[in-house]
């Protein structure tokens, strides 16, 4: 694309910008918002958690559960599995921030998490609310029908994990009753002073 | 009857501070306050120790008062300080305690069941 015409004038033809620009200026010069230099990275992972760690989950509805970290993903949050058979908790997304890192550490090597596993794959699809008459809005019952379910793919994955992961937690004496067991905060005694 | 006296010699252990959980032999008494203690084997240095950050103990050394370290140290070996300390009630339930204050998740739950397990048994010999 040309930034010019020619235009003929009477002595002649010269070229004419296209673009004559603004023409008033501003008084005061605009401010120029400067390019983001960092990026936000996904938040480095403390020392204690890796694949394999019992966790205790601090916040959320499933708060108190003892879970098995499996990996953390791009993001940053940490693949957990209860697993679902034990503990009713499901392959899950968490924020590293809301949970406690134990000090036992169950062998995982034997479990494959599907490859599809990923941020996207937790995420969730958009749901469209019709508008409801007056009437409507108190008929639970017709409420419950308009929750998605849960994609069969979602249920597959989660034996497919909980298969392996429990052939693991069998291999040591009280782990499954232990992830079964809820954590809760002992009595008098300093939440800093207590090992886990 | 008193049996426990504060004396040359005898073992105390320490309640407070930084050695608390230590045991070492009076070596001086310096006033009605203080004694001077030390304990080569037990990991305590020659220090002067207020006598309410002490508890006596059954323990009593046969040493000469003042006696210097490393004469202090033949007599803890040969009159076996360490080994009749461990025997005694005290130093097992301190032992305990620490082993309890040590203990991780898991293993504060492995105690819990097996505890659990334990006392329904004797509930049901009991029964």
């Amino acid at each position: 694309m040309s930034t010019h015409k020619e235009v003929a004038f009477a002595s002649g033809t010269r070229l004419v910008a296209l673009n004559k620009g603004p023409k008033t200026f501003p008084a005061e010069a605009a401010q120029i918002k400067k390019a983001a230099r960092s990026v936000n990275n996904a938040a480095k992972l403390r020392k204690s958690i890796t694949p394999g760690t019992v966790l205790i989950l601090v916040a959320g509805r499933f708060a108190g559960k003892r879970v098995v970290c499996l990996s953390q993903l791009a993001s940053g949050t940490l693949l957990v599995s209860g697993p679902f058979a034990i503990n009713g908790v499901p392959l899950r997304r968490v924020n590293p921030a809301y949970v406690i890192a134990t000090s036992t550490k169950i062998d995982i090597s034997g479990v494959q998490v599907p490859a599809h596993i990923n941020d996207a794959y937790f995420k969730r699809a958009e749901q469209k609310i019709a508008k409801r008459s007056a009437e409507q809005l108190f008929d639970y019952k017709a409420l419950a029908a308009t929750k998605p379910e849960l994609p069969a793919q979602r249920i597959e994955d989660q034996k497919i994990v909980d298969q392996a992961l429990l052939a693991a937690i069998k291999k040591v004496d009280l782990m499954k009753e232990y992830l079964k067991d809820t954590f809760v905060l002992p009595k008098g005694v300093p939440v800093h002073a207590i090992k886990f | 009857m008193f049996t426990k006296f504060v004396e040359v010699g005898r073992v105390v252990e320490i309640t407070y501070g930084p050695g608390k959980g230590h045991v070492a032999p009076i070596v001086a008494i310096i006033d009605q306050h203080r004694a001077l203690i030390e304990g080569p084997t037990t990991g305590v240095s020659r220090r002067e120790i207020n006598f309410k950050r002490v508890r006596l103990t059954n323990i009593k050394l046969n040493i000469p008062r003042n006696i210097r370290t490393a004469a202090l140290k033949k007599a803890c070996v040969a009159q076996k300080l360490n080994e009749q300390w461990e025997a005694t009630n005290r130093a097992q339930l301190l032992q305990k305690k620490k082993l309890r204050r040590n203990m991780n998740d898991f293993q504060r739950f492995q105690v819990k069941t097996v505890k659990a397990v334990l006392t329904k048994a004797a509930q049901a010999v009991k029964a």
